[in-house]
């Protein structure tokens, strides 16, 4: 078999079974390739279609989109009327039908089971098992193609399932449920991992794939970390001075105010592009319903209400950063209002804090800008708060990433209902642990005051926590 | 009496049934068996009361000329529509006219350019026959010509090695882009092209029809042509001075000549004869135009002899055989019209709806006495009845509606789990009152065959005249289905209705559930895509 022709060949599973069944929908989420036609329309796959999957440049595991089954029960009937060499079989009845335009689907989802693939044979686990789908699954068995059943649950409907799985048992090495549209990472290693058991032999060079597949999501939460803490790094250092003249001040603070977050948007932006290439996501993109909290400005009230901490955290936060909270409330007034929620968190909490709201509200300082002297200069943020609305931001933003399975495809309806992962309110770092919020802070603190080393420690500190995080939310699905 | 369709009438039928289409899909089918029941009890049963045996086409026409006089019904944004047959008959008429008009002005034209009669040369009379007769033949004779290689082509064309090598590297053309083209389009597309193609190929019958009117076209734009050169030649004899004579650097003899204008003048030289209709050897002698002796020679008498001969040739071999054409093509045309018959799923349907009695259940009960009741002033408001319409509605409507011999056909899987008589009374819903067989159809290819056959041999005993299959609509089709489909239409002749009925998901162990319309819709086109003007495709339940 070609699969297991030599232990560092690359594995090839054909994608096979009933028209419109979610073939392309399956391959598409497994080899995490965005670009495969998946329609709800029976026939978008009328020729096989190879998908690599390489991982740093090197191929790994190749699957095989192919076209529905077109004649089953004829195809059945010629290959028990058949009666040469059994090896023979497959090839024999694509020479006997290559030129019938009637078979050529037939013929084109049998041609990588002829060169030796493995079958993936995907079924909606939706509708009741028929006829015809037990001569296809009668068909692959006497192919003796190694095969596993995969029933691709569209739908929530576990009608049928037990049906299917009845059926499978016959005729199966291996049975999977997966969701082509909700499957994640992990899901998906637990399908390449069941493919191992399909074929003695292809155990080895599978332990390899998913070896491979493991090393490089880790690959990939490392840089989506890096990224991350290069996006916080560069925002919480962002500062500008400019000099101004007597009368110009509410322009030139007008200004400098949109610089800073025409600056903090498209710092973000570039940085979330970057993981979503880290996880080969193409087209979808994150377009949430108008009142998640992502969707809202950075800088509006909504946003600074739901994310970051809670107003007592962060009075509590307060306390703990010492006079750099003072300060800090400031820096809320980016978004004017939600200065006026933390002051009134404040007041309400500690009265240090509290104190800071006549500062604010007299509009002398803002955003740590200084507005006696002949210079206007706005930054670095001192407020924590900001690095926290970021942190959650990001994390959401993974969050969706990481859960977003390429074989779906219904972008818009997840703009209308909201997408998957994240249906709080609140951000992530609301529910952090002392310690956690402990690690947000030395690098807050660190990054203030520039100090290389203390710089240097917090920032790992911080990836790690970043990494811990990453791993907490693609094990919350699964 | 048989039916005669025009070209407008099927347009506007076209065009209704497109709209009907749509108002099924948002209305749903109850509404347009309402209307069209409403239209047959009131406008057109009445006026069968002495036909025994209306034929459907009949029904079809009288249906279509109600919907044709009932503008309210065809309102949109408070705007007439104007149908698309009216534009075509307006359109035609204009073009028509316009034909006949442009080629009698160029006849005009051309003549006049041509007969210009100073008094010092005569007219060449050759000239004149080249252009305004031989070229005009010579015109009809390629045609002609080309006409009977198309015929030929398929005979003997093929044994030659060259055209056989053009065949074969156009067929591999066309291969190429189809499946470049096959490839690359989405399978949404796909379909859509694919049903177009299957409804424009399942009314291939009615496609010749729309070639005459360029026919017509053509044979009026010669017919003017011709009546503006004779006109203008005439006129020219009449009112002005003109002479005719002939020349050749050739050393033909006049007599030669006058051989020839005798042949050429046989079809009216019976009642014309020498002298008046073609001229005579000494009048042909006497206008032999040689220029270096100038005219003065020639006389008078003899240089008019020939427009009699000229005016009768424009006549017989210019004007004549156009004519004629345009009378065969007429007469050809009509008889092509009459021996149209419509068949395609929506005539059947419209067919059912005006023919089966209205029941519903629940609520007010609407059946045929309500509906008759309720006819005119339902009819007042969306079609216009007269007070005469509505009066002769009397209760004795002549029913149409024979009872059908309808097998219908249940997949072998599904057969033992339904309930037959529910299918039986859901199917006679659909497809009108009938006497219904039930069948499993098996699922190996043997059994299968074996029910052909059977079909085959009920068809030929006319015990069979409609078929349905059930299928379950969430499986799309596949080849094997449109396979089945084939055989079917093989073994019950050309004209018996096939009708896929559609099923949704079994909903616990009710196996007759409504589908949904997105995979009714692929079913709709795949079928479309067969190209079979008999076979239908149905939902069995209405989603409520």
């Amino acid at each position: 078999m070609k699969n297991a022709a030599t232990p560092h060949s690359v594995p090839e599973f054909a994608i096979i079974g009933h028209p419109n069944e979610g073939k392309s929908s399956v391959l598409s989420t497994l080899a995490e390739d965005d670009s495969v036609r998946v329609s709800p329309f029976p026939g978008e796959t009328v020729v096989c279609q190879t998908f690599p999957v390489r991982i740093d440049d090197r191929e790994v595991i190749r699957f095989i989109d192919t076209p529905g089954f077109q004649n089953p029960r004829d195809t059945l009937e010629w290959l028990r009327a058949y009666n040469g060499p059994p090896e023979k079989m497959v090839s024999a009845f694509r020479a006997a039908h290559a030129h019938k335009p009637n078979f050529h689907d037939d013929c084109e989802l049998l041609g990588p089971v002829e060169a030796g693939a493995g079958v993936i044979f995907v079924v909606d686990g939706s509708r009741p098992v028929r006829q015809v789908d037990l001569a296809e699954m009668e068909i692959l068995r006497l192919t003796g193609a190694p095969r596993m059943a995969v029933i691709n649950s569209k739908e929530d409907d576990a009608a049928y399932l037990s049906q299917w799985q009845n059926e499978f048992r016959k005729n199966f090495n291996s049975v999977r449920l997966f969701n082509s549209s909700r499957a994640n990472y992990r899901q998906r290693i637990e399908l390449l991992e069941s493919l191992k058991s399909i074929d003695q032999r292809l155990e080895p060079v599978l332990r390899r794939v998913v070896q491979a597949f493991e090393e490089d999501w880790e690959q990939r939460n490392i840089r989506s970390a890096a990224i991350l803490i290069d996006l916080f790094k560069g925002v919480l250092t962002y500062h500008r001075t400019v000099p101004y003249k007597a009368g110009e001040e509410e322009k030139l603070r007008r200004q400098l105010q949109e610089r800073f977050q025409t600056h903090v948007a498209g710092q973000e932006q570039e940085a979330h592009a970057s993981i979503r290439r880290l996880f080969k996501h193409n087209i979808f993109n994150l377009e949430l319903p108008p009142h998640s909290i992502l969707a809202e400005d950075l800088f509006s009230e909504r946003t600074w209400e739901f994310l970051g901490l809670g107003k007592t955290q962060l009075i509590v936060a307060g306390a703990l950063g010492g006079a750099a909270l003072g300060v800090g409330i400031d820096a809320a007034t980016i978004g004017a209002s939600f200065g006026a929620a933390s002051v009134i968190g404040g007041l309400l909490g500690a009265g240090a804090t509290a104190l800071k709201a006549d500062d604010l509200l007299s509009g002398a300082r803002l955003l740590g800008m200084q507005l006696g002297g002949e210079q206007l200069r706005l930054g670095p943020v001192n407020n924590i708060q900001l690095l926290y609305i970021l942190l959650d931001r990001a994390l959401i933003f993974y969050a969706h990433v990481i859960n977003w399975a390429h074989g779906r495809r219904d972008y818009e309806s997840a703009a209308r209902h909201g997408a998957a992962g994240h249906d709080g309110k609140e951000g992530y770092t609301t529910n952090w642990s002392r310690e956690e919020r402990r690690v947000c802070e030395r690098f807050f603190t660190a990054i203030r005051h520039g100090k290389e080393l203390e710089i240097e420690d917090s920032t790992v500190a911080l990836h790690q926590l970043l990494l811990e995080q990453f791993e907490q939310i693609a094990g919350a699905r699964t | 009496m048989n039916t005669r369709w025009n070209l407008a009438d099927l347009l506007d039928l076209e065009y209704l049934f497109g709209r009907d289409e749509s108002i099924r899909l948002h209305e749903g089918e109850q509404v347009l068996a309402k209307r069209d029941r409403i239209i047959y009890l009131a406008k057109i049963a009445p006026k069968l009361k002495d036909t025994t045996n209306p034929s459907s086409q009949g029904l079809i026409h009288r249906w279509l000329k109600v919907r044709q006089h009932t503008p309210a019904g065809d309102r949109e944004n408070g705007q007439e529509i104007l149908l698309p047959g009216t534009v075509w008959r307006e359109v035609s008429a204009i073009f028509l006219g316009f034909a006949l008009l442009f080629g009698f002005a160029s006849g005009l034209g051309l003549a006049g350019a041509f007969l210009v009669y100073s008094g010092t040369a005569p007219l060449n009379v050759s000239a004149f026959l080249g252009i305004f007769v031989v070229l005009q033949l010579a015109i009809l004779l390629l045609q002609a010509l080309l006409l009977l290689l198309r015929r030929l082509k398929r005979t003997q064309l093929q044994s030659s090695a060259l055209y056989a090598l053009l065949l074969r590297l156009m067929a591999a053309g066309v291969d190429w882009v189809h499946t470049r083209a096959h490839r690359n389009l989405p399978a949404e597309q796909r379909l859509n092209f694919a049903a177009l193609f299957g409804r424009l190929r399942s009314r291939r019958a009615q496609a010749p029809l729309f070639i005459w009117p360029v026919f017509f076209l053509l044979q009026l734009l010669a017919v003017g042509f011709n009546l503006g050169v004779l006109g203008l030649t005439l006129a020219k004899v009449i009112f002005s001075d003109m002479a005719f004579g002939w020349q050749s650097s050739l050393q033909l003899s006049a007599a030669q000549i006058a051989e020839g204008v005798r042949l050429v003048a046989l079809p009216w030289g019976w009642i014309l004869p020498e002298g008046t209709g073609f001229p005579s050897l000494a009048q042909i002698e006497g206008t032999q135009i040689i220029l270096k002796d100038g005219i003065y020679h020639l006389a008078t008498q003899d240089l008019v002899s020939w427009w009699p001969f000229l005016c009768m040739a424009l006549l017989v071999y210019g004007l004549l055989p156009r004519v004629s054409l345009l009378v065969g093509g007429l007469v050809q045309y009509r008889r092509q019209l009459e021996r149209l018959e419509l068949r395609s799923p929506e005539t059947r349907r419209l067919l059912q709806r005006m023919t089966t009695p209205q029941m519903e259940t629940g609520g007010e009960g609407v059946d045929d006495a309500h509906l008759r009741r309720g006819v005119a002033t339902s009819l007042e408001d969306s079609m216009a009845v007269t007070e005469e319409d509505s009066v002769q509605t009397g209760p004795t409507v002549p029913s149409i509606a024979l009872p059908v011999q309808r097998l219908i056909l249940v997949p072998e899987e599904l057969f033992a789990s339904t309930d037959i008589t529910a299918l039986q009374q859901a199917v006679a819903r659909i497809a009108g009152v009938g006497e219904s067989k039930v069948q499993a159809l098996p699922f190996s290819a043997s059994e299968e065959q074996e029910l052909l056959t059977q079909i085959h041999a009920e068809y030929m005993a006319q015990r069979l005249d409609e078929i349905c299959i059930l299928q379950e609509a969430w499986m799309p089709p596949l080849e094997e289905t449109y396979n089945l489909l084939r055989e079917l239409r093989r073994v019950s002749g050309a004209a018996t209705p096939i009708t896929v009925v559609l099923i949704g998901k079994p909903q616990g162990r009710e196996r007759l559930t409504p589908t949904l319309p997105e995979h009714a819709a692929i079913w709709h086109k795949k079928m479309q895509a067969l190209a079979d003007p008999s076979l239908d495709t149905r939902t069995l339940m209405e989603v409520t």
